[in-house]
């Protein structure tokens, strides 16, 4: 590996303000209301677990 | 980060219907020979790579990653990468590829990928494996081991998934022993699955450290550490925390610096009891017979970054104060870091879930929910839902991903691999590609041991006495 590299120092990259408008948030952890999650969560199939059935990896 | 990083991530696959024509088998196979063929978004393999790997299986990818099919998986490995930044990046670029060939494919409605890492019907797991490179210089003394083995047995508070229930994959059944506690929820999604400490297999006995020693660059220099303890992330904020103390760490470990009082007296057994323990003291018993809480642990690691890797660069800079917020955060209030750690999010959501429908937490919607969490469709997937309401953070825009899914970081030898991928797309001729080295035609290889350097003239030269365009 390479001997140790000293860089300049600053904001990390995601830090700068890369991102359009459009682009990720930082999260309103204010926000209290949880209807729209719970809606989304009412329409997820109880049973897709017992469908998933996947063989075994690494 | 002044370290070589990638991470193969296998995804489960779930088709929303009684469809028997097909199954989690099926779709993996008609997704990877899409982007391979129609997407053209890689070059697959002309050759055996080993015995389960035929010709066609798989192949590199423009941005000089790779995805194939493992054990029935789809399975996206991240190119090289020398930035948290690319890796985490890139681990996105793997999602997107995936969940947007079922775009294309017009099956998004009927498919998902699922990047988790259990089947909690079945007892099966799967991996998201982390690869660092290390000078081969380093020696894993039974001092760098303890603490290595102690830091990755504790990092769990702030690098789970989560997951509802429990496995017994030592008993070769899916059930509690009738003397162990039932439990409804824990922390890590591969703790229940590793059964040993360091060991060469990865299936069956998986070990928190794997012992293949398999640099894919200059052995002499390089070796290779590879890790199965960890699990698939969603939140990329996870990730990059993931990632960026274990290099730190290994930085550390390199020099020789090793926290005091860190050594664990059974790390296998201190990962599945600090997964399970939902009262949030996290309690390990260290080799000397003291107890010390995961808190303390990763404090002493901190404490030794802060010292002696403090301004090294910005993303390491970064990596110290979250490390230390998120620390903090967890021993205030735990739930307050809901928008940074995957199993805090998915434990809330849950909750929330239980509370308003009044039912238990062994209801088996509460598995279903828990698969949700890691759907790939933005449309559907849990984790998505938090995004789009603001609730998880993020550190890469979409923009950014996107373009990850066909350029390599062009600070490692992936440059020269994606380069070859464009090129041999429209060559006519036959090629081997590997991770350390590229074989065109009748031509010597370009052997790339070094996966710090970018070999962009080389693979030029290469290209250019290549046989012409089809």
């Amino acid at each position: 590996m390479p001997d140790r590299i000293q860089r300049p120092t600053g904001p990390a990259p995601w830090e700068k303000k890369e991102v359009d408008e459009g682009g990720p948030r930082r999260p309103d952890a204010t926000t209290p209301d949880t209807k729209e999650l719970l809606k989304k969560m009412r329409r997820v199939d109880p049973n897709q677990a017992r469908r998933y059935r996947q063989r075994t990896g690494e | 980060m002044n370290r070589i990083v990638g991470l193969e991530t296998e995804y489960g696959c779930l088709v929303h219907s009684d469809d028997r024509q097909g199954g989690p088998d099926a779709h993996p196979i008609r997704v990877k020979n899409h982007l391979f063929r129609v997407a053209r978004m890689g070059a697959i393999d002309l050759h055996y790579r080993d015995y389960e790997e035929p010709p066609g299986n798989g192949g590199f990818l423009l941005n000089g990653g790779r995805l194939y099919l493992d054990m029935g998986h789809l399975e996206v490995s991240t190119p090289e990468c020398l930035t948290l930044r690319d890796v985490v990046a890139y681990d996105r670029a793997g999602d997107f590829l995936l969940q947007r060939a079922l775009a294309e494919m017009e099956l998004a409605g009927k498919v998902s990928f699922v990047k988790n890492n259990i089947d909690h019907h079945t007892g099966a797991t799967f991996g998201c494996h982390e690869n660092y490179l290390m000078k081969r210089g380093a020696q894993f003394t039974p001092q760098v081991l303890a603490a290595l083995l102690s830091f990755l047995a504790t990092r769990q508070i702030f690098t789970g998934a989560g997951r509802v229930g429990q496995a017994n994959p030592l008993a070769f059944e899916f059930e509690p022993h009738r003397h162990e506690q039932r439990v409804l929820f824990q922390i890590s999604q591969r703790a229940d699955h590793i059964v040993n400490d360091i060991y060469q297999w990865v299936q069956f006995n998986r070990a928190i450290i794997n012992a293949r020693d398999e640099p894919l660059a200059d052995y002499r220099k390089y070796r290779r550490l590879h890790l199965l303890i960890g699990d698939s992330n969603m939140n990329e904020f996870t990730t990059a925390l993931k990632v960026g103390t274990t290099a730190m760490v290994l930085d550390l470990l390199e020099e020789g610096i090793i926290p005091k009082r860190v050594g664990l007296l059974d790390p296998v057994q201190s990962t599945r009891d600090i997964s399970r323990d939902q009262s949030y003291r996290w309690i390990a018993r260290l080799e000397n017979g003291q107890t010390r809480s995961a808190f303390e642990i990763q404090r002493s690691f901190l404490a030794l970054a802060q010292n002696y890797l403090a301004g090294m660069d910005a993303e390491y800079d970064w990596v110290l104060r979250e490390w230390a917020a998120v620390l903090d955060g967890l021993e205030r209030d735990v739930m307050s870091q809901a928008n940074k750690v995957d199993w805090i999010a998915k434990k809330w959501l849950l909750q929330t879930f239980v509370d308003e429908e009044k039912i238990g937490w062994d209801d088996p919607w509460l598995q279903s929910l828990d698969l949700e969490y890691h759907n790939l469709n933005p449309a559907q997937g849990l984790y998505h839902a938090l995004v789009g309401e603001g609730r998880a953070e993020r550190l890469i825009s979409d923009q950014r991903i996107e373009f990850c899914t066909t350029t390599p970081p062009a600070n490692t030898r992936a440059q020269a691999r994606g380069l070859a991928v464009q090129h041999l797309q429209s060559l006519n001729t036959n090629y081997v590609i590997n991770w350390d080295s590229i074989r065109i035609g009748d031509k010597d290889p370009l052997i790339m041991g070094n996966p710090f350097h970018p070999y962009g003239a080389e693979i030029r030269q290469l290209l250019a006495d290549a046989p012409p365009a089809s």
